[in-house]
């Protein structure tokens, strides 16, 4: 069940990454297992969970490829400008895909975390770290949400 | 007299929110250095061009300051056809340069420049509001500019050492990430319960600025490009933000939809000539005026519009055609020089003067606005502009 949301999620946004990026997104070793897994716990439609899913997964991988600009891919001059491209490109697909799935607080609220998680990284964190508390907050997130933008466990509808 | 100045926008007031942005992030009391470098960044200046162009696109609102009720009149508005701008640049690719796109644009009317105001007394909620697109657009943008000097491995930006040369460069893609997450953040903050399109334009924008970018790397040192592609590049580069910020402040002043759809021409052509005009000052500049070694550009492998026009001479475009990362100061020097010595920067300068007179005449189709003038005087501005 959890890959299967996890490749959900990745079919949804296929649809938003223009081929000329080269980006793939199933072919990314990111860390999405923990998110798929509180997500099933979670009470809302399967559908909303792969949208909230693919929210997570544009802004891991975002956060990826500016974690590999490095003073010595810069100095080498190794695929820095792609890098650095790429996960501009993905946070602006984030913010688009979360809008057009009428995801707007969630996009207000993830943007908030995704600032944070840049200040820990400019403060010396490690990614990992950094980014540590993103899959349960966004759980609280959900979970703190008023009664209207939620629905049943409906995975069964899905 | 500046020209912020000349069109009576605020821009003291637009840099005073745009400090307000990072001074009341709660989160960032732990991070005195991230706050100095941003606000260093704000403090060292700049055109404030898309401020200005999104303050001035609050001028075609509805109902504007003299009570004019653009809807109504758009009803009587006759319009025009629809033009193909990239027709200009291939024309003159193509040898039909003399009437190039000119017998598919509708005419202009004819009228004097002169400043119009900045009409906001009326109605400081639309001020305020115009003031937060304004600052979200030139927060991108200014975060771009720090990704863009990384990219390009420039050492410097307005004379002054670039950001990355001081922060290092993990850190400097992160203070720009931050700069980005955070104006979104402010903007939404201010305009709770508000539509909150601009964000998703804002967003929708860095994702096509940045295929702009992904061009630009795909055809580094690719001397073969045509001007069809070197225009779409510019397009996607410049002439998008450009666009979006002047409908952005009409949308935000509740403009109708066909002057909506007037400004973004006016911007895209405005756009086109202004990037052209910078691929021609790259050239002819000095060091110092640029504040950037002259031919940036070429050096960073971008093959831009007096590149693309020298190369149709056979001797030019042999010494252009051996240039590659490796070529040393001299040899660029060398090429650059015979570049501006040949016909090449005046045949850009035809080509950039057809998206002038293109953006005059979309101009002329919003005369009925005062703040026509205003468009007018800045066009002119920027795309004769020497620095």
């Amino acid at each position: 069940m959890k890959n299967r949301l996890i490749h959900d999620a990745q079919l949804l946004l296929e649809h938003y990454i223009d081929p000329q990026t080269d980006i793939r997104l199933n072919g990314e070793s990111l860390p999405l297992e923990e998110m798929a897994s509180l997500l099933q716990s979670c009470k809302i439609p399967y559908v909303r969970k792969a949208v909230v899913m693919g929210c997570y997964c544009l802004l891991c991988l975002a956060i990826m490829r500016h974690r590999e600009v490095t003073e010595r891919t810069y100095a080498a001059k190794d695929g820095c400008a792609r890098r650095i491209l790429d996960g501009d490109y993905l946070l602006g697909i984030f913010v688009t895909f979360a809008l057009e799935m009428k995801e707007t607080r969630l996009m207000t609220h993830l943007n908030s975390l995704y600032k944070k998680i840049q200040l820990r990284l400019i403060q010396g964190a490690s990614t990992e770290h950094a980014m540590m508390e993103l899959p349960v907050q966004i759980i609280d997130y959900l979970r703190s949400e008023q009664p209207a933008h939620t629905g049943g466990n409906t995975d069964e509808a899905a | 007299m500046k020209l912020h100045e000349r069109l009576q926008v605020p821009v003291a007031e637009i840099d005073a929110a745009m400090e307000q942005v990072v001074l009341t992030d709660p989160d960032l009391t732990d991070s005195p250095a991230v706050s100095d470098s941003i606000l260093g960044l704000i403090r060292s200046g700049g055109k404030r061009l898309r401020p200005i162009l999104v303050m001035i696109g609050g001028r075609f609102g509805r109902t504007d300051r003299d009570g004019y009720a653009g809807e109504a009149a758009n009803a009587a508005d006759a319009g025009g056809r629809p033009v193909d701008s990239d027709a200009l640049g291939t024309a003159w690719a193509d040898g039909s340069a003399d009437n190039g796109g000119a017998e598919h644009v509708p005419a202009a009317q004819d009228r004097t420049y002169g400043h119009t105001g900045s009409g906001f007394a009326a109605d400081p909620q639309l001020k305020a509001r115009l003031i937060r697109t304004a600052v979200l657009m030139e927060y991108i943008h200014m975060a771009s500019l720090v990704h863009d000097d990384i990219i390009d491995g420039a050492a410097t930006r307005r004379g002054k050492p670039s950001l990355h040369t001081v922060t290092g460069v993990p850190t400097a893609v992160r203070i720009a990430d931050y700069m980005i997450a955070r104006a979104m953040e402010w903007y939404s903050s201010h305009d709770a319960g508000e539509d909150f399109s601009p964000a998703g334009k804002v967003a929708q924008l860095v994702a096509q600025l940045c295929i702009g970018e992904y061009r630009q790397l795909e055809h580094a040192y690719n001397f073969d490009q045509n001007f069809r592609q070197y225009l779409r590049k510019t397009r996607q580069k410049t002439a998008v933000l450009m666009a979006a910020c002047l409908t952005a402040g009409a949308e935000a002043a509740r403009a109708d939809k066909e002057t909506i759809r007037t400004l973004h021409r006016v911007g895209d052509a405005m756009g086109m000539a202004f990037q052209i005009q910078d691929d021609i000052l790259d050239l002819t500049q000095d060091d110092r005026t640029l504040g950037k070694p002259a031919g940036s550009d070429l050096r960073s492998g971008n093959i831009t519009l007096p590149v693309l026009c020298a190369l149709q001479y056979p001797k030019l475009a042999a010494d252009i055609r051996a240039l590659s990362p490796a070529s040393s100061d001299s040899e660029y020097r060398r090429v650059i020089e015979n570049i501006v010595a040949s016909p090449a920067c005046e045949q850009a300068a035809a080509v950039r003067d057809r998206y002038i007179r293109l953006a005059e005449r979309w101009i002329g189709h919003l005369s009925r606005y005062p703040a026509h003038q205003d468009l007018l005087i800045l066009l002119h501005h920027l795309a004769k502009r020497t620095a």
